[in-house]
Formats: C-alpha cells, structure tokens, sequence
C-alpha cells in the first residue's frame, strides 16, 4: 500500500477489525471466522509486550521516585529489566543452570526487540514496525495484521 | 532491661547481621555465576535503617555489568524466597561501568541516605552459606 490518506484509512480499519475480533472471541461470541482462523501474530506479540512491560515496572514501582499513575503512560522499561528478572529467578534455583550464561546473552536482543514492539519505541524513528499501528517503511504503507508472520519478533 | 538481657540481645543483633550478609554474599555469587560481565557487586546502606532489627528490610545491592544499558540509577524490588536461601527481599541496582564512575564521583547520584558498602566477593560456590 501506497501512504496515501485512504489507504491509512484502510490500514486503520484493517488493524482495528484484527482487534475487534479478538474481543469477539474473548467475548465468545459466535463471530462469522473463517474455519482456519488462527489469532494473529501481532495479537500475540501486543500482548506478550503488554505482559513484560507490566512485569518490569511492577518490580520498579513499588521504591521508584516516580509516581505510580505515571508508570501508565512510560515505556522502554523491559530492554534492561526484563533480562534482570530472568537472572533473578535463574539465581532462585537450587543448582546453577548448565546454560545460565547463554540464556542471559540470549535474553538481552530479545528483551530489546520486545520493547521495540510498542509503537513509542521506534529507536529514534529507525524501527517504526509494531503490533498496534500501521508504520510507513520503505515508502509502503505497513500494517501489522499482515507483517508479523509468527508469534516472535521477526517481520515479513 | 539486665545485662543479661542486654547481652542476648547483642547476640540476637550479630546473628541476624551476619545472616544477612551471608544471604547477600549468596544472591551475589550467584549474580556473578551467571553474568561473567558483572565485573562488581557491592552493597548499598542506607542511613538510619536498623537492618538487624527489620527483618522485612531488603538487601540492596549495586552491580557494575558491562553488558547492560546506561539508563541511571533504576532500582528493582524482588520478593525474599526463602526456599531458594533469600530469606530478604531485595533491591538491585545496575548500571554500566561507566556510571558506576560517576556513582564514586557523585556526577550519578544515589537516593538519598544511600552510600556504597563493601564489595562482595565472586570465589564460592553456587549453595555455599
């Protein structure tokens, strides 16, 4: 798609009818889904990124300087935390894990590329791509719906 | 209160100390096992606060991890898990070696009545109390 006006429209409705149907399931209404409908990638990841950022800041809130209604509108809390988290319960078990080191290093990328799915994190405008929101790349009109090919941080 | 009283609660005092510093010296270990890039860990005091008598006081600990980002002084709380040996929540503060340079300096404040305790050593093993 071309970034023009109508298509941004249509990219919008496109995105915001993935939703609705999400909540049609939620809901468990009988909604009028192809047989073979599967939940999109873009769902998954939105709420795997819902889920990390609240954990981190649920970590930080409770001896931060900031208030904690302030935490509702913040964001790019998980690059860092979310890999002390995972140290955190690793150093909780009884023996040290054969593979702690390579986890963590793996943790690290992983952490940061879910961080960058909320649409606010765009590494100073270089990674505008995300789970919510249509994005322009390249000249062509992105819509997640139809970008994220599976429930991990990689694009189509 | 007698001497005696007195006298055990000293004692009382010592054995909680030392069992905090034990559990620190612990999480730490553990900490620099499974990130070899922490080249530092050391704990934080904080003014005013009896930790021998609070039992619910966290361990604080500032890790220096040259593989983490810049992003200031940013605490994390987790819960004690005493199945696992942590018998106190604790507080953990990392930053970069870098910052840790301006922490000394104090260009990178602590929170106030924070100050840098000792370092805590990496030998020991995984369960050694």
């Amino acid at each position: 798609l071309n970034p023009t006006r109508h298509n941004w429209n249509i990219a919008f409705a496109k995105q915001g009818l993935a939703d609705f149907e999400i909540w049609e399931l939620l809901e468990g209404n009988p909604v009028p889904l192809p047989k073979e409908y599967t939940v999109p990638p873009c769902q998954k990841l939105h709420f795997l990124q819902m889920a990390c950022e609240k954990l981190c800041k649920s970590h930080l809130i409770e001896i931060s300087s900031v208030e904690p209604e302030k935490h509702q509108d913040s964001h790019g809390y998980t690059a860092k935390n979310l890999t002390m988290i995972v140290r955190q319960e690793l150093s909780y078990l009884s023996n040290p894990p054969t593979n702690g080191s390579y986890l963590l290093s793996q943790c690290q990328p992983l952490a940061r590329e879910i961080e960058l799915l909320h649409p606010s994190m765009d590494k100073g405008g270089k990674r505008r791509d995300n789970c919510e929101y249509p994005w322009v790349h390249g000249g062509v009109l992105r819509v997640p719906l139809t970008c994220w090919t599976a429930a991990t941080p990689t694009r189509r | 209160m007698s001497s005696k009283g007195e006298e055990m609660g000293r004692r009382r005092i010592e054995i909680e100390q030392a069992h905090r510093q034990r559990v620190a010296q612990l999480l730490a270990r553990r900490h620099y096992q499974l990130e070899p890039a922490i080249s530092e860990i050391l704990t934080i005091k904080v003014t005013g606060v009896p930790e021998a008598n609070s039992p619910s006081e966290p361990i604080r600990l500032l890790e220096v991890n040259g593989n983490t980002t810049p992003s200031g002084i940013m605490p994390l709380k987790f819960d004690a898990v005493p199945a696992s040996g942590i018998d106190y929540p604790c507080i953990i503060v990392q930053i970069t070696p870098d910052e840790y340079e301006r922490v000394k300096s104090k260009e990178l404040p602590l929170p106030r009545g924070w100050t840098l305790g000792q370092v805590l050593p990496k030998e020991g093993g995984w369960n050694e109390y």
